[in-house]
């Protein structure tokens, strides 16, 4: 049942976002409401000492999946709709696959060095 | 509203392969009165204005679904729409989309019924031996004919395929009526086919390609709700994918009558030598 399993991951993904989006959004652009917020929380010096901290970086390596997951779930989704052959279908999945990996090791590299570089 | 005699123009889309390359419509003026439907309206067209006009029908009771038509660009039973339901003098009639035009307004519906024969639609139960009882009635409660009974009305007549965004975009989606069939028979407790019919929807054009836009069901012309159906079969496999499920009862056979009654003998004076 792996298509199933790909469309449950699909929806826990979309929770996924709502969660960890949610801290973004809330840490990042409404540190006004937060009573220990930072003063500048979008300031460089502040963003970096937030992804030095482990606890971010899996945040943001969490939200990096589900979004990059997410997305590209849903985009192949449309792309299938107007695929008619099998092998057409085969050529799609591997290109999103291969790319939904490149992007997560590219972009993960940047929190993963700040943390432990 | 057409009252007795009111003359109602019909835009019918005509198409021949033979002659033309694309459709066009032509205008016929249809005499109408109170309860005139647009079958009737089409029937009316064929017998006195134009004779080559093609369109299916049957049953003219909306028991067969033969007359799905798009009319006034919603897919309806030609047989079961008043012309006074389309409050309008100008009644547009088009053959249903999403399937190939045969002649007019007669569409190809095969590859519909490909798919629904693909689902492998009646009930699969076999015993131990491999083999299906044929020798007595499996039980079946009430409550148990309720999970299914409202899938069973599906009378085939290709609507909903008609209104599906889905089916518009990708040729090879199985449609809302073969994955609400597949409910019916998996949610039916004399079936034992869900395992099998779970490995025909779960493909790249089966059960996931859903967005639950919800046409289908809101041009269903029984009520059969094939957008519910398909929710509660993305439920049941969801549930056996992460085994949280709760398993199904094998269903039991009629026991064997205790006692066979006596046959009534016949009177002499009524036989015959």
């Amino acid at each position: 049942m792996l298509k199933t399993r790909m469309h449950l991951l699909f929806l826990l993904s979309g929770i996924g976002i709502a969660i960890f989006l949610g801290i973004h959004m809330t840490v990042q652009h409404l540190n006004n409401l937060l009573i220990t917020g930072e003063a500048d929380p979008t300031s460089w010096s502040s963003m970096i000492g937030r992804a030095a901290r482990e606890s971010w970086v899996v945040i943001y390596i969490l939200l990096l999946f589900f979004g990059l997951y997410h997305g590209l779930y849903g985009l192949r989704g449309i792309i299938l709709e107007v695929t008619r052959t099998e092998r057409t279908i085969r050529v799609v999945n591997w290109i999103f696959v291969i790319c939904g990996i490149a992007i997560f090791i590219w972009a993960s590299y940047v929190p993963i060095a700040l943390a432990y570089g | 509203m057409p009252d007795k005699n009111t003359l109602v123009t019909f835009k019918v889309q005509k198409f021949d392969p033979d002659k033309y390359t694309h459709p066009h419509m032509q205008e016929y003026s249809v005499p109408t009165k109170r309860g005139t439907t647009i079958l009737d309206g089409l029937l009316y067209i064929k017998e006195h204005l134009d004779s080559t006009l093609a369109f299916r029908t049957s049953c003219r009771m909306g028991i067969c679904g033969s007359c799905g038509m798009l009319i006034n660009n919603y897919p309806r039973l030609a047989c079961h729409t008043q012309i006074a339901e389309c409050s309008s003098l100008l009644i547009t009639v088009k053959p249903l989309p999403n399937s190939p035009i045969i002649k007019d307004l007669a569409v190809d519906l095969m590859p519909f019924f490909e798919k629904h024969k693909s689902i492998r639609p009646y009930i699969i139960q076999e015993n131990k031996n491999g083999q299906i009882d044929l020798t007595r009635e499996y039980v079946q409660i009430p409550e148990q004919v309720d999970e299914y009974e409202q899938f069973s009305y599906c009378i085939k007549c290709g609507i909903c395929i008609s209104a599906c965004p889905t089916s518009a975009s990708d040729v090879n989606f199985l449609g809302p009526q073969a994955l609400a069939q597949t409910y019916r028979y998996c949610a039916d407790n004399r079936d034992s086919g869900s395992a099998i019919r779970f490995k025909i929807t779960e493909t790249d054009h089966g059960v996931w390609r859903c967005h639950l836009a919800g046409a289908c069901s809101e041009a269903c012309p029984k009520g059969v709700d094939p957008g519910l159906a398909i929710q509660l079969l993305k439920n049941k496999m969801a549930q056996q994918t992460l085994s949280a499920g709760r398993k199904e009862n094998t269903v039991a056979l009629y026991p064997q009558p205790q006692e066979i009654k006596p046959r009534i003998q016949v009177p002499p004076f009524t036989a015959k030598k």
